[in-house]
């Protein structure tokens, strides 16, 4: 039942997965499902993300919920939008993005 | 696409004129670092055109030329003779590629090969870091402009002997500049709607850093993101700070804007701000960026070819016609073979299409040409005004007015003239390589010389003068110049010299092609011309008349035929072309030292300068360019001859003596007893021989527009064409050169069978 790794410490369920294609026709529903973790208080389980746009990065650096597993791909999207580092820090918030 | 596909072919015509002109030079010695890069970028500018048409052939032929134009560029071998004779070949067989792409035909491959392979060979003997340096600037330039190409590249092996590409597509690198680019760029939320994305765009700039062989740094300032409860998913929050490497230029950054300008804010501002950009960013981004995206499946489908972001590496010209859909062939999966077949077919059923003929005109021209069309409406209007007042000063201002009307339409015309006026440096660049092949067809070695190519004239002039030309030069190679055993012997240098020439004279062009060969053997001439029944066996003619033989339908003195020439149908070809243009060929020949011919030709084929003159009661026009003089004679300075003509001597000069009317048999009256007082015109042919025609008035000097009797009725002796006065009256231009030789003829009283061929 626990995420493996650095799942983080609030971490009680399991990931919510994520779709692969992240694009802007997904943010809604991005959105909804990101929203719903954070209801939850569950992570959100980056690994089978394909592809993430300007939009939906919004989404996700908003919500400040950490991203289990992150795919190669994510890393590199991350790493081209100039984002890593809310990669490497799991536990980040969205008070201290916003500061 | 048809239409652009036009674009290119003509860009690549003025890049193989470019290609050719630079090659010259080097050829001639001129090895500066401007000639030698006006070479590589006229074959580098065809090659990014041919690709992004998917012009195969082109590309992978052009794609070996610019290798090893690039070997010369970076100085790793020196255009030597041999060098630059070798690009002088491939040259011909690119400029046969265009053409077989415009629809033309198909070059064999056998001859692409052979260039394929000296082209390599030069490559190679460059040095044996061809394969390495080359190679390893190129892995960090990576050619994203050309990225459908390389592709295309895989299965080339097929048809040429295996080549080591090393995907140099020599980019140009821009000057570094001392500071790096920083680029501020937020998406509007419209930018999103269109279903683009802030990603292509980092991408794009991604990829033109890596061409020049940096990355980008990125930071995302997400300081306006709203906490997750108040954020409206598709609204843009985010906007990117990125510093690129020095050596990116401006241009190319604009670029990666160019589609999405309307939808962001961005700017792009040099410099050094390298130490603000966050530390933490691991450097990374760059080269994952464009994996990703190779391997993405493709989330644009929609909008594939929206960003142009590859693309601002391309020489200006081809970057401002072809934007590639570069972001298409970011996102195929690597390998896949899937480049760009839409534009392909399409390109390949517009090179089927006959070409359009279209001109491409400065625009200044084009300006004066409204200037004075605006004008012209102003003066129709002062006309229309003063021709209702009927008042004397009225009537007098209404003459001025017209008469100024007269001028502004003379400007008019020398205006439109000047749009159809084209340099003969087309035509003209295009017979060195008749010059080359001839050369190597014959085994000798001869360097021709151009001179006045900028000269301009009529653009139906400039296409058909090719022909004659080709012939000529031919003939001149074949004939004229003597085998390099036999130059030796008599004492000339090894290499023969064709020069070809073009200069206006007195409102005509003049072309000659001047050979320091052996000269016109005129004996041999003689007999030929009498072994093939052109000329009886006791004919008389002067010098200029054995010359003028060789035109004759028929006559080939080779003694056998080559490939050539020799087969006696090229000069008398030559003679009609020239002659349907309204030119004529002059020849002079000094035996030992080499001959001349000379093509006189009209600058235009619709206008000339003519003199209204009066003969028989008929108004008629002569070309004032054939008019050396007028004057009224005196009775003594004119003799009769016995056979009933008479000649005149003017200053010392005697020349023949034409009463014009009876010479065209329009006089119904006999001839005067006294010619004294007549007024007469010194005309002269191109030949420079002159004769005085007897006319009854001088009336006008005036323009007139030419109107083929040829083709509205029938070729008349002594008449070229016809027009139409301003009373409505049509009018006859004499043909000038037809009524002197036609004289000098009486006065040689040579066999009469001889002479109509020799009068046209």
């Amino acid at each position: 039942m626990i995420a493996e790794d650095e799942a983080g410490p609030t971490l009680s369920i399991a990931p919510v997965p994520l779709p692969e294609r992240l694009d802007t026709a997904a943010v809604e529903a991005l959105k909804d499902l990101v929203a719903q973790a954070e209801a939850e208080g569950s992570a959100l389980d980056a690994s089978g993300i394909a592809y993430i746009g300007g939009l939906c990065l919004q989404v996700l650096l908003a919500s400040g919920r950490p991203l289990v597993a992150p795919s190669e791909k994510v890393r590199e999207a991350f790493a081209l939008f100039g984002v890593s580092e809310f990669l490497s820090e799991p536990s980040t918030s969205s008070s201290e993005l916003s500061a | 696409m048809d239409d652009i596909l036009q674009i290119f072919f003509q860009e690549c015509d003025e890049q193989l004129q470019e290609l050719e002109r630079g090659l010259s030079a080097l050829s001639d010695g001129e090895s500066e670092h401007e000639t030698v890069n006006a070479v590589f970028r006229a074959v580098h500018s065809i090659k990014g055109g041919a690709a992004s048409f998917g012009l195969d052939n082109l590309v992978r032929f052009s794609h070996v030329f610019e290798n090893s134009l690039d070997g010369l560029r970076s100085g790793r071998f020196a255009p030597t003779h041999d060098v630059v004779k070798t690009f002088l070949k491939a040259m011909d067989v690119l400029s046969d590629l265009v053409n077989e792409a415009r629809g033309g035909a198909a070059v064999d491959p056998t001859r692409v090969a052979e260039s394929h392979a000296e082209l390599a060979a030069i490559n190679r003997t460059g040095g044996d870091h061809d394969g390495t340096a080359s190679a390893a600037t190129t892995e960090d330039v990576i050619p994203v402009d050309f990225s459908p190409v390389p592709i295309d590249f895989e299965p080339v092996t097929a048809d040429f002997e295996p080549i080591p590409f090393d995907f140099d597509f020599g980019e140009e690198k821009p000057a570094p500049a001392a500071a790096a680019l920083r680029v501020t760029f937020h998406p509007h939320d419209a930018l999103y709607e269109r279903g683009d994305d802030a990603r292509n765009i980092l991408i794009g700039l991604a990829d033109i850093a890596r061409e020049c062989g940096g990355e980008i740094q990125t930071s995302c300032d997400w300081s306006a993101l709203p906490p997750l409860a108040d954020l409206v998913p598709d609204k843009s929050y985010l906007t990117w700070h990125i510093v690129l490497p020095p050596e990116v230029s401006e241009e190319s950054t604009n670029a990666v804007f160019d589609w999405v300008s309307e939808d962001c804010d961005f700017s792009i501002v040099r410099e050094s701000t390298e130490d603000e950009i966050p530390p933490e960013q691991d450097g990374g981004q760059a080269e994952p960026a464009e994996t990703e995206a190779a391997a993405a499946p493709p989330p644009e489908e929609e909008r594939a070819a929206e960003p142009p972001a590859p693309e601002p590496a391309l020489p200006p010209p081809v970057e401002a016609l072809f934007p590639m859909p570069v972001a298409a062939a970011l996102d195929l999966p690597p390998g896949s073979t899937a480049t760009p077949p839409p534009v392909t077919g399409a390109a390949q059923a517009a090179a089927r299409k006959p070409e359009q003929a279209s001109i491409r005109v400065d625009l200044h021209r084009i300006d004066d040409l409204m200037d004075l069309v605006g004008e012209l409406v102003i003066a129709q209007a002062a006309i229309e005004s003063l021709s209702r007042r009927t008042d004397a000063a009225g009537q007098h201002e209404l003459v001025q007015s017209i008469s100024s009307m007269q001028s502004l339409t003379r400007d008019i015309q020398d205006a439109v003239m000047a749009v159809r006026a084209q340099p003969v440096r087309a035509v003209f660049q295009r017979m060195q390589r008749v010059v080359r092949e001839a050369c190597s067809m014959t085994g000798k070695d001869i360097v021709l010389t151009l001179e006045g190519e900028d000269t301009e004239v009529d653009r139906t002039l400039v296409e058909k003068l090719t022909d004659p030309l080709t012939h000529m030069l031919r003939n001149a190679v074949d004939h004229g110049i003597e085998s390099t055993e036999a130059r030796i012997a008599a004492g000339k240098p090894a290499e023969g010299h064709i020069v070809l020439s073009a200069e206006h004279r007195s409102g005509r062009i003049l072309i000659t092609i001047k050979d320091d060969g052996a000269g016109i053997n005129r004996q041999r001439v003689f007999e030929t011309a009498v072994k093939r029944g052109i000329i009886p066996p006791n004919a008389v003619l002067s010098d200029d008349e054995i010359n003028n033989l060789i035109f004759m339908p028929g006559f080939s003195t080779a003694a056998t035929v080559s490939n050539l020439s020799g087969r006696g149908v090229g000069m008398d070809v030559v003679k009609q072309a020239i002659q349907s243009l309204g030119g004529r060929i002059t020849i002079s020949s000094t035996p030992g030292k080499g001959t001349t011919f000379g093509f006189s030709l009209p600058l235009t084929l619709a206008i000339l300068d003519g003199m209204l003159i009066v003969a028989g009661g008929s108004t008629m026009v002569i070309p004032i360019s054939s008019i050396i003089e007028t004057m009224i004679v005196k009775q003594s300075d004119i003799y009769a001859l016995p056979d009933g003509s008479n000649v005149i001597s003017i200053r010392g000069d005697c020349m023949p003596l034409i009463p014009l009317a009876t010479a065209l048999k329009l006089s119904d009256a006999p001839p005067r007893d006294s010619l004294d007082a007549s007024i007469i015109l010194v005309v002269e042919n191109e030949s420079g021989a002159r004769a005085a025609l007897i006319v009854d008035e001088i009336r006008d000097q005036t323009q007139v527009v030419i109107k083929s009797i040829e083709s509205n009725y029938r070729q008349i002796f002594g008449v070229s064409a016809a027009t139409i006065l301003g009373d409505g009256s049509v009018s006859l231009i004499l043909d000038v050169s037809a009524l002197v030789a036609s004289a000098i003829g009486h006065i040689d009283s040579k066999p009469s069978n001889t002479r109509p061929e020799l009068a046209a």
